[in-house]
């Protein structure tokens, strides 16, 4: 099958992403009445649990952190390298680049995008494009697990005779933080890894590492 | 390596399926998660 070939990275990656979700889901829900059985209380259905802000604030903490990374990444390359990392321009072509470079204005071929060959603000938008919708995913599931987190706080605290807090004094919160870090400081180790390590180090055949035997200082192929 | 679209056969259907997939999981999920929290759930 041609379409399946051709589309094989991202078929993958949605099938592990619903399989790892479904696996989160029912692995939560599991623990979830283990807790209320502990406490003398019923179980809950499994369509309970995968509409409640305790699951959500689970799989919002983990987005909003895995689009930060991407988002930084995307924005960070601009301006900063990493001589020798694939994962990096080459020093000396930081910057947006030239329209010349980049295929835009009068510089486009038949194929470009429509957007890439107009003027104006259509064409900043569509040259921002990907770092915009990355940070605005990023922006609104923080957002999510933000709402998702004062829910479940209000909830525990109503178990304890205490009085609900407001979204803005959640945000404050140590809980609120202690989510968002915990994801936050894996992303930035993970990224800051693979520029380093990919220095020195390769896999033969894939998109992002060098060819084998290119040398250590060279950075991006196609930045040459 | 036979069966697969050269890049020179230009864009394909199926790359604006996934595109559009992708962002519909996004939006989805996004609001998924937006939404129900602010119901109080």
């Amino acid at each position: 099958m041609r379409a399946l070939r051709d589309n094989a990275l991202s078929i993958l990656f949605g099938a592990i992403f619903l399989i790892a979700l479904v696996g989160q889901s029912i692995a939560g829900w599991l623990e979830s009445n283990e807790r209320l059985l502990e406490h003398d209380q019923p179980a809950e259905s499994f369509g309970s649990f995968v509409t409640s802000s305790e699951f959500i604030v689970d799989v919002a903490e983990n987005w909003q952190s895995e689009f930060l990374q991407f988002f930084l990444f995307i924005a960070a390359t601009i301006w900063l390298v990493q001589r020798g990392s694939p994962e990096s321009k080459k020093p000396g072509d930081e910057g947006t680049g030239s329209d010349e470079e980049q295929l835009v204005g009068d510089h486009t071929r038949p194929d470009s995008p429509a957007w890439a060959r107009t003027g104006g603000i259509r064409q900043v938008i569509y040259s921002n494009s990907l770092l915009l919708v990355m940070g605005a995913v990023f922006a609104l599931s923080w957002f999510a697990q933000s709402l998702a987190g004062t829910v479940v706080m209000n909830s525990e605290n109503a178990q304890h005779g205490e009085p609900p807090i407001t979204w803005l004094e959640y945000v404050a919160t140590p809980d609120f933080w202690n989510r968002t870090l915990q994801n936050w400081q894996s992303e930035f180790l993970a990224v800051g890894a693979m520029i380093a390590l990919s220095m020195f180090l390769r896999q033969r055949g894939s998109a992002e590492s060098k060819p084998v035997g290119a040398p250590h200082h060279q950075s991006a192929v196609e930045s040459e | 390596m036979a069966d697969f679209t050269p890049e020179e056969e230009g864009e394909l259907a199926g790359e604006a399926v996934v595109f559009w997939s992708w962002i519909t999981v996004l939006a989805g999920g996004l609001a998924y998660m937006i939404i129900l929290p602010l119901m109080g759930r």
